[in-house]
């Protein structure tokens, strides 16, 4: 006990030096060879082992290795563990024991997975992703950044599948429109005139969608004016006038240009079309329009078209429909000309931005990122670099001005990301950046760690002397409840708890809090590094003995809705739902241990059953 | 592309360009999807499947059939007005079908409550000789319950009720089938019981054998029809037969008389009879438990594990005991981490044994009350193999989740079903062992008639799976 007591002094001071090999390489993982998890998160508790090496007895030289590894050990023993006490100061208003020293925030985190960040999901890393955010190299792959991206990746897919949805019902609509007559066809006769040109450039490869395609040009083109309406009906429709006589009035300078036409001249029809698709019958392309998701899909598509035919380069060769790789090739090849057309077309197209932008935001479905801005804006803003150049153009930040086309309307759309980032990673590299994150430790970790390990102190925040575990276990008792109260009896909600805790942890298990999930705890194997949580524990305190009749004690009264409550979310994430009763011991039995064998006697006397719930389907099992 | 946090990844749509022309779906997502449907217990009625399973020239297959999608509002299109055009002929022509009961399918039943109430039970169940010789026990019949005497036998019949036997020879009624309450209510759900109302006498109705061995005077229509000459006098004679024994009871009369309070005799609660009848309608077969099941947890078991057991209690005593203030885990040199768990371990674990020394009571909703096997050929009333199931209906209203007396009063009652050997080493199937648990039981949980099935069981090994966090080089 003396030699604890003398490295609890050294701890903070010397604990990075101190600590094994194996965290210390985990400290620096700034190289690009990353330290395998297996490495980092070898212990399953704060301390180690000195396992003597095998001896085989074909292998005599293994012999020496093992008296040498022994005799080590014997003449200069290692010091006894655990060698490294971590300081906590305890936290009334959280009700939960801070870590300060930052290598025992991640000696905790590393060895056993003890602890949360305060701004992280787990594992403390709000300085990487900060630093991440503001450009600085590190910190690229923190988990919550990756979830992050998951999740973009997945809205992107939803969107996806809802446009080809919305595809496939289009061109279902076309053929049949096909089909049906020519009589729709002179409706429209402007756009089906202008652009057979361009129709005969498209590889034929669906026959009925060959004599439509002008209609879906025509559909296209609303849209593309549509979305602006949605927010402000009027003055967006006056400015897509304007913009469509602009670009008109350009003189055809060449083959690009006829490849444009259709995005000019429906420019010009625009206002016409908006009006004619309220007019026209549900067969049209009005009816798209119609429909609630289509006004995003219809941006989409709209970008999709205009983008393949304005500019091969930016599409990154990711066009969604093949029809249009064709089209896509003789475009690169124009590319050049385009842009001399594009140009000055392109920034008055931007200028009514303030309505576009928060349109093409909701679309992309944008609006969340903030953390990799500048190094992957492709593959965070597929969607808008896939449909629209200017969106490509632009990457949001929440910081970000409404619109950032009037922030630059005379910049060349491909610079403005790379300008950007440059600006913002210039002073990233020069802020220090202070961590503004607290590592902090549930009680029942804190007390786990102190009471079973002997690897914790903690810290009175106001005397700054250490608290006795005894003291320990009963501020946490009665601050378990709320308004803290001293009445405390044996079935306290940590002791419950904490046994649950214990019994799990001693098992090797590694047990979190698991309100995220709806449930007391869930139960890693090794790790939340290295695999999901298979379980979700539900605690459920058990009052068995006879004698508990004479103590007044409220048993756990759980409706059926709450059970399948609780099973229906659990099992949605793909974990079994785990009942955990605790059968606690009543309060003579509880104090008499207490009085005779200190807390670990008094610990012994709850039992634990587990039950596990899962639902059972008729139909599958037959 | 079914995304995992739709609201149910199988409902999703799948993948769109498969069936944006009307083509062909794959294949196995749709049987995904299907599965999870009928696991939601959600799935809408496609009624063009269900009019390809019984009328072969609806010319629709069920490979177009798109399921787990729904479109709510119309997009113009002709393919969408053909596909509901399509459905709602497929159900117009599926509710157009004409029920017929065939007259081999529909016996008569006869509700007598009385007959058996005074009978003594556990008699049968202990010992009785089987036709062929062999010495066999019978299932348990709760025979007092049993209601409704069956008049001839059918199909449907046919894994239902029980004849009771070791009667006198002259006993009226001798080797007819008696049914259960819910038995003979599920029976007339279907359609292929006629339940009556007697207004004679049991002896009357069944003679005793001597008079008519197997048929009995019982007036049974179709002989009574196949007698008689001259027609219209007959008819009369007919109806007054018919209506002379008693008179045919409603659906509305068969759940008055067989529905009621668990404890009264010769009716069944409502809540289970609904999982009754859910099971039996999905294939299962179901018995009723029997009052006081066979315990499985005397059947011999070796030793060796009280042995061990009596061994593992003893060695904690050996070790000493922490120092009261802890840590419990002595400062020092550790070779493994086995030593250090060790001395963690506190709680005393409860170790899963088959035999219980002292199993606990089954405490009053929780008790098991049916036994279920999963269909199959080989099962018969009397003779099948131990069930698959041990199912207890609680009512959701009523109860609470049990309590831990309650609930492990029930699980005792199962019988021991440890995981399977291969699961188990380091290199074993963790979680499937773990799921598995030691003992199983089936709760329905009632709510308004809306069955939730859900599984327990009792898992008490948690295996140190520190071994895997060793690090491995």
């Amino acid at each position: 006990m003396a030699t604890v007591e003398a490295t609890v002094t050294v701890s903070p001071a010397t604990a990075p030096s101190g600590e094994s090999s194996k965290t210390v390489t985990t400290r620096a993982p700034t190289g690009p060879p990353r330290t395998p998890l297996n490495q980092i998160y070898a212990l399953p508790a704060p301390i180690r082992t000195f396992p003597l090496p095998a001896f085989y007895p074909n292998n005599p030289i293994s012999l020496f290795h093992l008296v040498y590894a022994w005799l080590r050990q014997v003449l200069s023993p290692p010091s006894a563990e655990p060698s490294i006490i971590h300081i906590g100061v305890w936290d009334p208003d959280t009700c939960s024991v801070h870590i300060p020293d930052p290598a025992s925030i991640r000696a905790l985190w590393e060895q056993g997975f003890f602890g949360k960040g305060s701004l992280s999901r787990s594992e403390p890393n709000w300085l990487k992703r900060e630093l991440a955010r503001r450009g600085s190299p590190e910190g690229k792959t923190v988990s919550e950044v990756r979830t992050e991206s998951r999740r973009e990746e997945r809205r992107l897919a939803k969107w996806e599948r809802a446009k080809a949805e919305l595809e496939a019902i289009e061109r279902q609509r076309l053929a049949e429109a096909a089909l049906q007559a020519p009589s729709s066809v002179p409706t429209e006769p402007q756009p089906e005139t202008k652009s057979v040109p361009e129709e005969e450039a498209i590889p034929a490869k669906l026959p009925p969608l060959k004599l439509p395609k002008p209609v879906v040009k025509s559909i296209s083109v609303p849209k593309l004016r549509n979305p602006v309406p949605t927010g402000l009906p009027s003055p967006p429709l006056e400015n897509g006038v304007s913009n469509g006589h602009v670009a008109h009035g350009k003189p055809p300078v060449g083959p690009a240009e006829i490849l444009a036409m259709p995005n000019s001249l429906t420019e010009i029809n625009g206002p016409l079309n908006s009006t004619a698709t309220q007019l026209k019958p549900p067969t049209g392309p009005a009816e798209l329009l119609a429909l609630p998701n289509s006004t995003a899909d219809l941006v989409t598509k709209s970008g999709s078209a205009s983008t393949v035919i304005v500019s091969g380069e930016q599409v990154n060769g990711v066009s969604p429909i093949d029809d249009f790789n064709g089209h896509t090739g003789k475009a690169s090849a124009f590319a050049q000309s385009f842009d001399d057309i594009h140009k000055p077309i392109f920034p008055e197209d931007l200028l009514p931005t303030p309505c576009c932008t928060p349109t093409k935001r909701s679309a992309g479905g944008a609006s969340v990122q903030d953390k990799e801005e500048s190094s992957q804006p492709a593959a965070k803003r597929q969607k808008s670099v896939r449909f629209s150049p200017k969106v490509e153009s632009t990457t949001f930040n929440r910081g970000d001005p409404p619109s950032p086309g009037l922030a630059s309307p005379a910049e060349p759309a491909a610079t403005v990301p790379i300008s950007k980032s440059n600006n913002l990673a210039v002073p990233a590299a020069a802020l220090e950046i202070q961590d503004k994150e607290h590592f902090q430790l549930a009680p029942e970790e804190a007390f786990f760690l102190a009471f079973s390990l002997g690897a914790l102190k903690v810290i009175d925040p106001k005397t700054k002397e250490p608290i006795s575990n005894e003291r320990l276990l009963s501020l946490f008792r009665s601050y378990s409840y709320f308004p803290p109260s001293a009445a405390l009896r044996p079935d306290d909600p940590f002791l419950v708890n904490y046994a649950v805790y214990h019994h799990f942890r001693s098992l090797g298990w590694v047990p979190r809090h698991g309100i995220k999930f709806g449930v007391d705890w869930i139960l890693y194997q090794r790790g939340p590094v290295f695999d999901h949580s298979e379980f979700g524990l539900m605690v459920m305190p058990a009052f068995s003995d006879a004698r508990w009749k004479e103590y007044e004690h409220q048993k756990p009264k759980k409706s059926w809705s709450w059970l399948m409550g609780v099973n229906r979310v659990l099992s949605h994430v793909l974990k079994s739902l785990v009942l955990i009763y605790v059968d606690v011991p009543p309060p003579p039995v509880f104090d008499e241990a207490m009085k005779e064998g200190g807390i670990a006697a008094a610990l012994k006397k709850y039992k634990i059953r587990e039950v596990m719930v899962r639902r059972f389907s008729v139909n599958r099992n037959r | 592309m079914a995304l995992d946090d739709d609201d149910n990844p199988a409902l999703a749509a799948p993948p769109p360009a498969a069936n944006t022309t009307a083509a062909t779906p794959d294949a196995p997502a749709e049987e995904t999807a299907e599965d999870l449907l009928e696991d939601e217990g959600a799935a809408a009625q496609d009624f063009r499947v269900f009019a390809t399973l019984f009328k072969k020239n609806t010319h629709i297959s069920a490979q177009t059939i798109r399921k787990g999608e729904k479109d709510f509002e119309s997009h113009g299109t002709q393919l969408q007005a053909d596909t509901l055009e399509q459905s709602r002929a497929a159900m117009q022509e599926v509710l157009s079908y004409t029920r017929i009961h065939s007259g081999a399918n529909l016996v008569r039943g006869w509700y007598f409550p009385d007959w058996w109430a005074d009978y003594e039970e556990g008699e049968e169940w202990q010992d009785s000789k089987a036709e062929d010789g062999k010495k066999e026990r019978k299932p348990f019949g709760h025979i007092r319950d049993r209601v409704v005497i069956l008049e001839g036998s059918s199909t449907s019949t046919q894994n239902l009720g029980r004849a009771v036997t070791g009667q006198a020879k002259d006993r009226p009624g001798r080797g007819r089938d008696w049914l259960l309450p819910e038995e003979a209510l599920y029976l007339v759900e279907r359609g292929s019981l006629d339940l009556w109302w007697p207004t004679r006498e049991f002896g009357e109705i069944f003679p005793a054998p001597p008079a008519a061995p197997v048929e009995g005077k019982a007036p049974n229509p179709e002989t009574t029809d196949a007698n008689p000459s001259a027609q219209q006098a007959d008819e009369e004679e007919d109806e007054e037969d018919e209506y002379a024994n008693g008179f045919p009871l409603s659906l509305q009369a068969a759940y008055a008389l067989l529905v009621g309070p668990d404890d009264s005799r010769g009716k069944i609660s409502l809540q289970k009879f609904q999982v009754y009848s859910n099971l039996k309608r999905c294939g299962y077969n179901v018995l009723r438990a029997p009052p006081n099941p066979p315990n499985p947890n005397q059947s011999s078991y070796p030793l060796n594990i009280t042995i061990k057991t009596f061994f593992s209690s003893l060695l904690p005593s050996l070790a000493p005991s922490p120092p009261k203030s802890g840590p419990l885990l002595k400062p020092g040199l550790y070779r493994s981490y086995n030593q250090i768990f060790a001395q963690l371990s506190l709680i005393e674990r409860h170790i899963p044994s088959p035999i219980l020394p002292s199993p606990l009571p089954s405490i009053a909703p929780y008790e098991i009350h049916f036994l279920v096997w999963k269909s199959s050929q080989k099962w018969t009333k009397l003779r099948h193999a131990a069930p698959d199931f041990y199912l207890s209906v609680v009512d959701a209203q009523e109860s609470e989740v049990p309590q831990m007396e309650e609930i492990f009063g029930l699980l005792e009652q199962t019988p021991w079903a440890p995981p399977r050997k291969e699961w188990e080493g380091n290199h074993g199937r963790l979680y499937a062992r773990l799921k598995n648990g030691w003992r199983n039981v089936l709760m329905a949980v009632v709510d308004h008639g809306v069955i939730n099935y859900m599984s327990r069981s009792l898992q008490e090994d948690c295996v140190f799976p520190y071994k895997a966090m060793v690090p491995r080089d």
